[in-house]
């Protein structure tokens, strides 16, 4: 059965630290997906930075 | 004697930073700061009681509207089933709280409450904060041409008690109180939907969605993809009065009282399991003059390993009047291009946990649906973007 990528970021136990705005996860050396979320995680962090520059752009108006 | 393996344990309680849901602060991370869903929740007035009746000081709530719709929408990414799993789930869960932005979990019974004081009004502003979202981040508003695909969904009752839970068609658990469920989906998005009592047959709901889907997306639709069950003379004439192409699957034995002959050599091999059939043009039911392309489909179904079931020969047509030319196969694979929609009534039902009506009140099962649909289409966002594009993630 194909893991979903849902169960693959879940469904691991981990310790989150939240200080100053900055999100710190720590998990086990063995966690088997670290390419598929270190990807992720660049994604992200280019995302939040388009949002950023372009935030006026983050709520259209309704149009009905 | 032997050894003992393990001498003694010491347990200790200290810090607050442990969490069972491992990698969710990505997911959280984009939801929050990227889609701004917070944002989009603070149209909510669930909280908000206006023009009150009664002349008395608004309660003050411990929970945002904001904090309640983001609360609920990330339960069933986290995999948590019902509502009445959240005090014991998220309550030690006070990092996570803080990531969405919210004081700490609430519990479940704050949860049911505030489902449960959804009305008509407010359902229409989950509406409309999907419909938001879908204009700003959804891929459905940019298609040169428009594909509908539009599928419905039981959703059994354990009890009559339930606000419009009534016996009506129910495939799986026959003669049980139920929901019918209607979602009309663009490139995989899921774009509007109605919820209906369980004796509301599908096709009665389907030109209101058509009509929806098009006032959304501020464009005419071009093609509608249905399955069998949408399949009367009524829908077809309307659809053919709307000018909308069609795609549809619909009876085999139908389609042989029409007159049609099928010469076995004629059959064209698709793959090991199917053999596809071209009858030209052919009305597809006797109460429908309309002609429709029309082929015939033949798949010898596989068991799955370790059933002990038979194979299945499994026999359909496919009628459709599209404007382009497509040879069977071409035909037979756009129609089952609606497969890609069959993950969203999965999850639904499975991981989302959306087969789990939360309340009594049919206003708060129609509200806890619009979130879970806001939750799916998030997720979709987050796998197209943030995923890398080698087709591991699922």
């Amino acid at each position: 059965m194909i893991e979903t990528l849902r169960d693959k970021l879940i469904r691991h136990g981990a310790s989150i630290e939240f200080i100053d705005q900055i999100c710190s996860l720590r998990l086990n050396v063995s966690y088997r997906y670290k390419t598929e979320v270190e990807g992720i995680y660049d994604n992200l962090n280019r995302e939040v930075e388009v949002v950023k520059v372009a935030e006026h752009q983050a709520l259209y108006e309704y149009r009905k | 004697m032997s050894q003992l393996h393990i001498d003694d344990i010491k347990i200790s309680y200290q810090g607050q930073d442990l969490s069972q849901f491992g990698l969710f602060p990505l997911i959280a991370w984009y939801l929050i700061d990227v889609l701004k869903l917070r944002d989009y929740f603070g149209q909510i007035t669930v909280n908000k009681t206006r023009n009150s009746n009664r002349n008395r000081k608004p309660r003050t709530r411990d929970f945002t509207d904001e904090d309640m719709c983001i609360g609920l929408a990330v339960l069933p990414i986290l995999g948590i089933s019902r509502i009445g799993q959240m005090t014991e789930r998220l309550s030690n869960e006070k990092q996570l709280a803080k990531l969405l932005g919210l004081p700490h979990f609430f519990d479940q019974s704050t949860g049911h409450d505030y489902l449960n004081r959804f009305t008509k009004w407010h359902v229409w502003q989950l509406d409309k904060v999907n419909h938001q979202l879908l204009l700003r981040w959804g891929s459905c508003c940019t298609q040169p041409v428009i594909v509908v695909d539009v599928d419905a969904q039981t959703h059994t009752l354990e009890s009559r008690q339930r606000e419009e839970a009534l016996v009506g068609y129910n495939r799986k658990k026959r003669g049980k109180p139920c929901y019918q469920w209607n979602v009309a989906f663009v490139c995989r998005e899921s774009v509007a939907q109605r919820l209906r009592a369980g004796n509301t047959p599908c096709r009665s709901v389907l030109l209101e969605l058509l009509d929806e889907v098009s006032q959304k997306l501020n464009t005419s639709l071009t093609i509608v993809r249905l399955d069998g069950g949408y399949l009367s003379a009524e829908i077809l004439s309307a659809l053919r009065k709307r000018h909308l192409q069609l795609i549809i699957a619909c009876r085999y034995d139908w389609v042989l009282s029409q007159g049609v002959s099928v010469d076995e050599k004629l059959w064209q091999r698709s793959d090991d399991n199917t053999r596809l059939y071209d009858v030209g043009k052919t009305p597809i039911m006797s109460t429908c003059d309309h002609q429709f392309r029309v082929i015939l489909v033949e798949k010898q179904q596989q068991p799955l390993p370790g059933s002990k079931s038979r194979r299945k020969l499994i026999r359909y047509g496919i009628g459709e009047n599209l404007a382009f030319c497509l040879d069977a196969k071409g035909v037979y694979d756009f129609y089952h291009q609606r497969q890609t929609i069959e993950p969203f009534v999965k999850e639904s039902t499975g991981p989302f946990s959306a087969g789990k009506m939360p309340s009594q009140k049919f206003r708060a099962n129609e509200a806890y649906l619009q979130l879970v649909t806001i939750a799916e289409n998030c997720m979709l966002w987050f796998k197209k973007n943030c995923c890398l594009q080698d087709g591991i993630a699922t």
